[in-house]
Formats: C-alpha cells, sequence, structure tokens
C-alpha cells in the first residue's frame, strides 16, 4: 500500500511544487478513474491493462483540458493567482461530486477484485491482485522519476518550480507546462484510482480519504518536494499496516492524520526537506 | 548607419496605478554596448522587464530587429535573441550548473550548436566547468553571477541585458566580470547593462543613458557621461 500512497502523493506534490496550488478537485480526479473502472469492467468487460491504459488517457486529458479551461483564465486575469486557482479547484470538486451523484447514484459500486487468487509461500500469502498494485505503483513511481530527471521536459518542469520568471527567461512556456503537469497529475492519480477500485468502491466521495492521506504524505515530504513525497508514501503504508496490527484495523486512515499532525508540529517543512539538506552537506 | 537593432518609443509603464516610466524612447545599435544608469527605483530595472515582456507597457513600441515585441509572448523572445541576465541572477538553486546551463538553451534546437555553446561558455567561465555537477544555490555570490550571465548566453544571444552585474559583489570579481562582458562583446553580442556603479560600467560602455524618475534625463557618449556632473546629481540629487 506504500507504493500506492507514494503515487498519490507525488501526483499532488507535483501541482503544488509548479503551479504553488493545492488542488482540492484531486480526490474527485480520483473518483473519476474509480468510476470509470468500475463501469470498465462491469459493461466492457476490459481487462486491467487496458482500464489503466485508458484510465491514464482520459485522466490525463481531463487533467489537462481543467486546467486550460477552468485555470488558465484566472491565471491569466490576476497577477497573484494562487488563492483563486485554489478556489476554482474547491469549486470543482464540489461540482464534481454533486455529478457524480446525479449521474452515478450514491451507491457503493465495486467488484471483488482485478484478479483473484493468491501466491503461498511456505506461511506466507500474498493475493495476487496486491502484488500487481505493488509492481505497478513501483513502476509508475519509477516512470515518474526518470520523466522528472532525464527529460527535457522534467527539466522545464524543475526548472518551473524552482524560478518561475527565470524559467519564462529562458524560453519556457509556463502554460504548457502548467497544463502538462495538471494532466500528469491526473494521468498519476488514475492508476490508484483504477488499482483501488476493488478496495475502495465507486461512489461520489471516494476520493476523500485519498486526498487526504495524499495531504498527509505532502506534508511528510514538504511540499512539493517529489522523492519525500514517495518515501513519505511508503512509511504512511507501513504506519497504517503496523497501526491497523498492533492497535485496530478502525485506527487505519486515522493514521495519515496522526502524521499529518507531527508533522506539523515537528517538521513543519517536512522530512524530505531535512533529508535533502543532509545530502548536499 | 543601419537600423537600430532595439528601438524603443514613447514607452510608458505601470505598476497597478503608479506609473514608472514616462515616454521612454531609446535606440540601441548593433554591436554597441550601452549603459542604462540611476538611482534605485528610476525605472531602469523595469524598462528592461518591460522589453522581455515580463511587465506590461502602457504605451509605447518596443521593437527588435524591426519586429514588434507586443506580437510576442515573453517566453518567445529568448529565441529572437533577446535574453535578459536579471537583477536577481534568475538561476535555478536545486539544479547543477550544468543543468542550469541546459535550462538557458532551452531553445536551442540542435544538439551540436547546444554542445558548442557549452564549450563557449565553460571557457568564458573556467570556474563553472570545474563546478558543473554542483548545485547551483551552493555557489558563491561572484560564481551565481557567472552563471548568470552563462545560462544566459548559451542561446547565443543577439541581445544581452544585464542587471546589476556588480551587485553584492567584491571589486575585484566585478573588475573579472567587466573583462568577461568585453570578451563577450567582441563576439558580436550587442549589450544594455544596468548598474549602481557608473565608473566602471561607463568604462566598458559605448553610450549611456541616465534616468531619473522614470525618464530619460541624459544620453550622450560614455567618455563624456563620466565627466558630465549631470550624471552624479542624477543619483545624489544635487
Amino acid at each position: 500500500m506504500g507504493a500506492v500512497y507514494a503515487v498519490i502523493g507525488v501526483g499532488f506534490t507535483l501541482i503544488f511544487g509548479i503551479m504553488r496550488i493545492l488542488n482540492f478537485a484531486y480526490g474527485e480526479m480520483f473518483m473519476i478513474a474509480s468510476y470509470l473502472a468500475y463501469f470498465g469492467v462491469t459493461s466492457f468487460q476490459l481487462p486491467l491493462w487496458l482500464l489503466i491504459i485508458l484510465a491514464m488517457a482520459v485522466m490525463f486529458l481531463i487533467g489537462f483540458g481543467t486546467e486550460k479551461a477552468l485555470i488558465l483564465p484566472v491565471r491569466i486575469k490576476l497577477a497573484d493567482w494562487s488563492v483563486p486557482v485554489i478556489l476554482v479547484t474547491l469549486g470543482l470538486q464540489i461540482i464534481l461530486q454533486n455529478l457524480a451523484l446525479i449521474l452515478g447514484g450514491g451507491d457503493f459500486l465495486g467488484i471483488p477484485a482485478y484478479i483473484m487468487g493468491s501466491l503461498h509461500i511456505g506461511l506466507f500469502s500474498v493475493s495476487y491482485e496486491r502484488m500487481i498494485i505493488f509492481a505497478l505503483s513501483l513502476l509508475t513511481l519509477v516512470g515518474t522519476w526518470l520523466l522528472i530527471n532525464k527529460t527535457g521536459f522534467g527539466l522545464a518542469l524543475r526548472a518551473v518550480s524552482q524560478n518561475r520568471d527565470a524559467a519564462v527567461l529562458s524560453g519556457i512556456n509556463t502554460n504548457t507546462v502548467y497544463a502538462m503537469s495538471f494532466g500528469l497529475s491526473g494521468l498519476l492519480v488514475s492508476i490508484p484510482g483504477v488499482l483501488l477500485m476493488p478496495h475502495l468502491y465507486a461512489y461520489p466521495t471516494v476520493g476523500q480519504v485519498p486526498i487526504m492521506k495524499a495531504f498527509a504524505v505532502t506534508l511528510f515530504g514538504g511540499m512539493g518536494n517529489v522523492s519525500g513525497a514517495i518515501i513519505g508514501g511508503f512509511i504512511l503504508g507501513i504506519a497504517e499496516t503496523l497501526a491497523s496490527a498492533y492497535v485496530s484495523a478502525l485506527v487505519k486512515d486515522g493514521v495519515a492524520f496522526a502524521i499529518m499532525i507531527l508533522v506539523l508540529i515537528f517538521y513543519p517543512s517536512g522530512v524530505g526537506a531535512l533529508l535533502t539538506r543532509r545530502k548536499v552537506r | 548607419m543601419s537600423a537600430p537593432l532595439l528601438e524603443i518609443e514613447g514607452l510608458c509603464a505601470a505598476y497597478g496605478d503608479l506609473q514608472v516610466l514616462w515616454d521612454v524612447s531609446l535606440d540601441v545599435q548593433e554591436r554597441e554596448i550601452i549603459a542604462l544608469l540611476g538611482a534605485n527605483g528610476a525605472g531602469k530595472s523595469t524598462l528592461l522587464r518591460c522589453i522581455t515582456g515580463l511587465n506590461a507597457i502602457v504605451r509605447g513600441r518596443i521593437s527588435l530587429g524591426g519586429r514588434d515585441l507586443s506580437e510576442l509572448p515573453p517566453h518567445r523572445r529568448v529565441k529572437e535573441g533577446l535574453v535578459l541576465v536579471p537583477e536577481e541572477r534568475g538561476i535555478f538553486p536545486d539544479l547543477s550548473v550544468e543543468e542550469n546551463l541546459k535550462v538557458g538553451g532551452f531553445t536551442v534546437a540542435a544538439k551540436a550548436d547546444l554542445m558548442s555553446a557549452f564549450d563557449w561558455v565553460y571557457d568564458l567561465f573556467p570556474i563553472l566547468s570545474d563546478r558543473r555537477r554542483q548545485k547551483a544555490g551552493s555557489l558563491s555570490g561572484g560564481e551565481q553571477q557567472m552563471l548568470s550571465i552563462a545560462k544566459g548566453l548559451v542561446s547565443r544571444p543577439k541581445l544581452l541585458m544585464v542587471d546589476e552585474l556588480s551587485l553584492g559583489l567584491a571589486p575585484v570579481i566585478v573588475l573579472k566580470l567587466l573583462e568577461l562582458i568585453k570578451r563577450v562583446h567582441e563576439n558580436g553580442v550587442t549589450m544594455i547593462l544596468v548598474d549602481q556603479n557608473v565608473e566602471k560600467i561607463l568604462s566598458v560602455s559605448h553610450r549611456g543613458c541616465v534616468f531619473e524618475n522614470g525618464r530619460i534625463v541624459l544620453q550622450g557618449a560614455a567618455g563624456e557621461l563620466i565627466n558630465d556632473p549631470r550624471t552624479k546629481k542624477a543619483y545624489l540629487g544635487r
């Protein structure tokens, strides 16, 4: 689960790092992906790999389109657009949730699993599904890392997140970068959205818990710090498992909140920031 | 005389309701080095920002090579050969020196051109070559300034504008930078230099423009301006 949380966190922190906004509609992007997955499986009997590819493509377009259609107009009009844009995403969140309610109904839609069965090794058994979730999440994280650190586009992303004016002065089109990042964020969150559908079900407010965890992971790793978010995701996963094993399964979701509170009290700028500082020295 | 590289006519600019540039007109010929002088807040940096498009213009016209720049958004002007090295240096602290240069060369299409530009820049600034894998934020002030100029040169600009070259730097380093500026100029780059350090900047420039309260109050050959008492007056008010 840690890997999945990492992916969710990365998508969220990416937008903050590049655009300095909190995308409140992020949970709803997760929700849309879940619905897409549900209908893809039940109405069209699509296999998992196809579901994921379709979800990534659709969510990328939705993210890209949202930025161009809803956020760009605000950015053009106001020099200091951070807060207004956050409000736009907040409004979008409400609209999307209600839209889902109207179109899909309030029912919890779900399927038992994409792939049944488990692997038995001696005393341990791991469900195939969990293994796939882990593997795909890991793949996503590696892919994202490569994109950010080894491509020209990734360089542009990092430049814009560090010094926006300087990036413009170097010839980078920030409008393109923003729209692409938003699309990328949607693409990233669609993967957990699809993978976790059997586990969390598809319903209008399914995105609320994931976005909380995304927030926790983001805070932990430092706002905008992608590697921090990755580490945070894994730690959250481990912490949750430990908590549900030693305390009670009911507190699992609460672990994210606990982490958030601890981080804000002790390491407000995020643990990720501490780690990078140590590296430089 | 051939057509000027940069023409500014009747430029007025404002920050919100506060007008900061009043009817500024200036021509820059190819291969010239022009110094913009004046006290803090006189409008020099604002003018540079207007030329790059980072600041909106209220009235007036800016043309580069005869082409009206208002058609071009800021990020497109780099490709036309217009580069600004801003006062805040404009480097990317968490990127390495080499990555900073890569960003500087973002608009360069051909890899070969980029590589030869890197060679040129590393030759001008050998320290950057030594530190090429280091994070830009860990460089000293003088090195960061060199990086910001180097980054601007990678795209082989026609017009290089440098805002406050000497800010916060030791005189020894400033002299070194001025030497490098002269070397860059020999490669055919036209320059606009803004600086507080009147004498040093005029020593490498052909012409100078003195700004006061958003207007050009004095223009002339560098050699004349150095001795003109009105130059000092614009800074000190007497």
